[in-house]
């Protein structure tokens, strides 16, 4: 018995055939058997097979579950006349055919001595069994399958929502220093000489395209005139012209440079942050006439208007040993508010030179 | 009832649980992203009509057909070019589905006029 069994073996096992019953009256029986003979109901198996016209059963109280029923089939298949038999608790269990029947028979305790010592070999169990009492188990494996495939699907869901259903912010990425309005320090430090042509922003970059600022009629404003020389007599008879005459001369553009320059050791450079202020980024046609008249004011040595530099020197293009002689010019040349030339022969009544740079230093209206 | 009966049964009660929770979650995915693309839409369609009234007579609103969902904004003769930048990110914050790609300011940006010209072109962004 242990031989057969290598771990647990069965308390009693048993066997038989009914003529004419169906698969389900053969579980019917062998349950039956199990509830009327066994002690441990929960603890027993069965298993059914179809045999001539019938159906072979078997039950077994305790054990692993494995069955006789393939062996005992194949037995008496290939050698019907035979006396096959395998071991039921202590006792041998004899399988045969008789009358083309088979016939099953629990042997007696000194019957079962002699088959087990008499050295034929028992049947061997390899077939499944089922067991006489549910304990569950089916009910377990398909809550846990259904379970499982709900989980799945729930967590499947849960991935299809944050991947395809998760909306995006109403707003993308948005750097504020990429802004357009945020660009604008790219302009507003171009000098004055420079006109921005364009503000650009392309493949993700900006950048700024300037060119010259060049006005129709006016030098280069960072080119100032070199100051001319002139004799003492040119320069005396240009101030003896602007003396008698009581007015504002119109002068060739010479004399009116020495009026300036002479006053005046040098030009005045050409400053773009008083000429410009803040720089506008682009030019357009009203800042043109505007930048005309911003640069003539700002780069009066420069000019070469006769008119604007006639205007612009007779109060200070005086000589200095010129104004502290000669009265003060009161004609109809006005000085101008914030002009402090104007004030020049009023300065220097007392004979002193009043101090050339002063009387012209950029400042004119 | 048997231990493995009633574990079975509640694992039964469980996974009939997640399947109408996973259900439910799908149900809201569809509905999320149906919203999504009619918010979308709508967004874009408000986008155009605000860009129009922010151009102005003086601009014009361009729909491209490629790529598609883009368009081209011009506006000319733009006398404060400051304001012409503001109002540029003012578009971009009216079009919030929709990137800018292309921007320029000057008188140079259009060879057909030489008055100070605004050109910014935004194309259509996914999600």
């Amino acid at each position: 018995m242990r031989e057969v069994y290598a771990d647990v073996a069965p308390q009693r096992i048993l066997m038989g055939w009914g003529e004419g019953l169906s698969k389900n009256d053969a579980i019917a029986y062998a349950k039956g058997y199990i509830q009327r003979r066994f002690e441990a109901v929960e603890a027993s198996w069965y298993a059914v097979a179809p045999f001539m016209g019938g159906y072979l059963w078997e039950v077994h109280e305790g054990g692993p579950g494995k069955a006789y029923m393939p062996a005992v089939l194949t037995a008496l298949s290939q050698d019907p006349g035979g006396q096959h038999w395998f071991p039921s608790g202590d006792r041998a269990f004899q399988v045969m055919m008789r009358d083309g029947k088979p016939l099953c028979i629990l042997l007696s305790k000194s019957e079962s001595n002699e088959i087990i010592n008499s050295g034929k070999a028992p049947l061997l169990p390899s077939g499944k069994m089922a067991r006489a009492v549910n304990k569950g188990t089916g009910m377990l494996v398909v809550g846990a399958t259904l379970f499982g495939a709900g989980f799945s699907f729930m967590i499947g869901a849960g991935i299809f929502y944050a991947i395809s259903a998760n909306p995006a912010p109403q707003f993308g990425d948005i750097k504020f220093e990429n802004m357009p309005h945020a660009q604008w320090h790219l302009v507003a430090n171009v000098p004055a000489t420079k006109i921005v042509s364009k503000l650009e922003f392309d493949k993700g970059a900006w950048k700024v395209e300037t060119r010259e600022h060049v006005i129709k009629g006016v030098n280069d404003p960072t080119k100032a005139d070199p100051a001319p020389s002139f004799t003492p007599a040119e320069r005396s008879s240009a101030s003896d012209a602007l003396e008698t005459d009581g007015e504002v001369q119109r002068h060739p553009a010479p004399h009116a440079h020495d009026q300036t320059h002479s006053a005046s050791p040098a030009p005045a450079p050409y400053d773009p942050a008083h000429a410009s202020g803040s720089a506008p980024p682009v030019k357009h046609a009203d800042d043109e006439a505007k930048g005309r008249e911003h640069r003539t004011r700002a780069t009066t040595g420069a000019d070469s208007s006769p008119h604007s530099v006639a205007r612009t020197t007779k109060p200070a293009s005086k000589p200095a040993e010129a104004v502290s002689t000669a009265k003060p010019t009161t004609g109809k040349t006005q000085p101008q508010p914030g002009d402090r030339t104007a004030n020049a022969p009023k300065a220097t009544t007392a004979g002193k030179p009043a101090p050339a740079p002063k009387a012209s230093n950029g400042e004119t209206p | 009832m048997k231990p493995r009966v009633l574990a079975g049964l509640m694992l039964v009660v469980g996974g009939m649980a997640c399947f109408g929770a996973g259900a439910v979650i799908m149900r809201e995915a569809f509905d999320t992203s149906r919203l999504e693309a009619s918010r979308t839409r709508k967004t874009n369609e408000q986008c155009q009509v605000r860009l129009k009234e922010l151009v102005g007579e003086t601009g014009e609103v361009k729909i491209m057909t490629a790529p598609s969902n883009s368009f081209e904004v011009t506006v000319r003769n733009v006398t404060d070019p400051r304001k012409a930048l503001s109002d540029a990110s003012h578009a971009k914050a009216l079009c919030p589905k929709h990137s800018l790609v292309y921007l320029c300011l000057g008188d140079k940006c259009d060879p057909a006029s030489k008055t100070v010209t605004l050109k910014m072109r935004m194309t259509g962004r996914q999600g």
